[in-house]
């Protein structure tokens, strides 16, 4: 009989799942982008050069510089991470407030169940955007207040979809086997459930990296983002608002980076859920 | 109908349960099921055999009327008390494909229940004196006629007859007083139904198991049972042994079920 050893087995597990090698892979490289941005940029985004303002791009300044001299690659540079990290940052907090309620509520049933999907439907009823502006409006502008108030926003439909996985789960008779094994309810919610919502809850994250990043740019755009001097994709558009004649750079290039991001992480998104998504492998 | 001896491993008493109000599943159901024995349930679909199960099992609650397990009464009981007693039972149901995680390998569903109960290695394999948990597993996969090449693969990559095999095993693995087979062999073809409740019976046999055999199949109930009991929408119709199957007493309910088994 052949001699199998816990290496075989653990072995045998990463045989198993080679995909999920990928998504981490692309986590990874965008959070390094993140990091590794400051170094990237060629200026200093902060520095003002009244002379040199209003440049168009050209060889000096690759894409020229806005209305106090400062470099507008350096800050589009500066901007991912104010942007995009924010946006990750909202995706990872708001995995972790719904997700964890969602398995709870779905896992507890009866009165909490039904409390948690009454308050859950309260928040969906009211529009993202405009639930998100009143809330950043009621808070203030900045930075963590605009964190908070998309969180606030963002948060319910993790919950939702973690709580619908729950529910299909706790029905098979592998979670009844582990009750009658003595396994303790919390461990067969981490064991046994928690594994079967990653995949779609990475899906809805990456599709969700879009809208967020355009809600956040939109936030900062009328004033409730980041405030001057920081280099936010949104806040930057409007401050090019006013020199729109005169150099329209100013603002297509927040608006492309802004666009580019958003169609990057929607493709993410699609092939994500073209690789996860139950529904689409029950179609094949 | 209820006999309330000493070695009744189960004993229920008027049994009611219903998931809602206007649709009571189970009707003063009462019967034992004496240590050792092999009780048969029969019926149509949604008549309460399953519910039954899950009631004795403690997966689900019940309305009024009592279960006894061992003598000891379920309802009531504490957390402590329950793990308990629930460690003395097991299952195996009629879906393999949905008895196992297809996130875990089989090594790990498998020796879920021992991996609950540190330490603890079946009587049945102490001659083979198996001391790791590898070991554990190949040997109680030995006991239901697979190899150890299973325990590291995933469910899809089974046959169903290998997975209701390892649920087989996983049930036995704690050397249970009671094992409710729910349906065991319906999703199985005919050949490997014929080799499971061959291994279920010699199982019985060497380890003086207790079984509740959940079937639509008369045949398989016929072969597995010491004693049979009938079910329609949530009330049990006959109880009779094996040896009295063909009495003219029985209800026309059974009679036209043993008239579809007999051809």
């Amino acid at each position: 009989m052949r001699i199998i050893t816990k290496h075989d087995l653990q072995a045998g597990r990463k045989l198993q799942r080679p995909a999920s090698v990928a998504p981490i892979l692309l986590a990874m490289s965008v959070l390094a982008l993140i990091m590794a941005a400051p170094a990237l940029a060629p200026y200093d985004p902060y520095n003002v050069a009244i002379g040199e303002r209003l440049k168009a791009p050209g060889a000096g300044h690759w894409l020229g510089t806005d209305h106090l001299g400062r470099d507008l690659l350096s800050r589009i540079i500066s901007g991912i991470r104010t942007t995009l990290g924010t946006s990750l940052l909202i995706l990872a907090c708001s995995m972790l407030i719904g997700v964890p309620l969602g398995l709870l509520s779905g896992y507890l049933g009866g009165l909490c169940d039904r409390v948690f999907k009454r308050a859950v439907d309260a928040f969906m009823t009211l529009p993202d955007y405009i639930f998100a502006i009143v809330l950043s409006g009621l808070l203030g502008p900045g930075l963590i207040n605009l964190l908070s108030a998309v969180i606030a926003v963002k948060w319910v439909s993790y919950a939702r979809l973690a709580r619908s996985i729950v529910l299909l789960e706790k029905q098979k008779e592998y979670i009844a086997l582990a009750t009658l094994s003595g396994v303790s309810p919390h461990r067969i919610v981490i064991k046994h459930i928690l594994p079967h919502t990653w995949g779609n809850v990475l899906v809805l994250a990456a599709l969700d990296l879009g809208k967020i990043i355009l809600m956040i740019a939109s936030l900062s755009y009328i004033g409730l983002g980041p405030q001057p001097p920081a280099a936010e994709w949104g806040s930057m558009l409007n401050e090019g608002r006013l020199y729109y004649h005169t150099a329209p750079h100013l603002m297509l290039v927040p608006g492309l980076a802004i666009m580019l991001t958003v169609l990057l992480a929607n493709i993410a998104g699609d092939r994500l859920r073209d690789k996860y998504d139950v529904r689409n492998k029950e179609r094949a | 109908m209820t006999e309330a001896r000493a070695n009744n491993i189960i004993n229920v008493v008027n049994l009611h349960k219903s998931y809602t109000d206007a649709h009571p599943v189970l009707h003063s159901i009462s019967f034992h099921l004496t240590e050792g024995e092999c009780l048969g349930v029969v019926g149509e679909s949604g008549c309460g055999k399953s519910t039954l199960a899950r009631c004795l099992l403690t997966l689900t609650g019940w309305q009024s009327g009592e279960i006894y397990f061992d003598g000891l009464r379920l309802s009531g009981m504490g957390n402590r008390e329950l793990r308990e007693a629930r460690s003395r039972m097991s299952a195996v149901f009629q879906n393999p494909a949905s008895a196992l995680n297809p996130r875990l390998p089989i090594l790990d569903s498998l020796m879920e229940p021992l991996d609950e109960r540190k330490g603890f290695v079946p009587s049945f394999l102490a001659g083979e004196r198996p001391a790791r948990r590898l070991e554990v597993a190949e040997a109680l996969l030995a006991t239901v006629g697979l190899s150890a090449d299973a325990l590291f693969k995933h469910p899809h990559e089974l046959s169903g007859g290998e997975k209701q095999r390892i649920m087989i095993a996983r049930a036995i693995s704690t050397e249970p007083a009671f094992i409710v087979l729910d349906e065991p062999t319906a999703s199985l073809d005919v050949t490997t139904q014929s080799v499971i409740l061959n291994l279920l019976k010699d199982l019985q046999e060497t380890l003086s198991l207790s079984y509740l055999f959940i079937s639509h199949d008369l045949a398989a109930v016929h072969f597995m049972s010491d004693r049979i009991m009938v079910m329609r929408s949530g009330h049990i119709l006959d109880e009779f042994s094996k040896s009295r199957i063909f009495d003219e007493q029985r209800h026309h309910y059974t009679k036209l079920l043993l008239e579809v088994f007999s051809g």
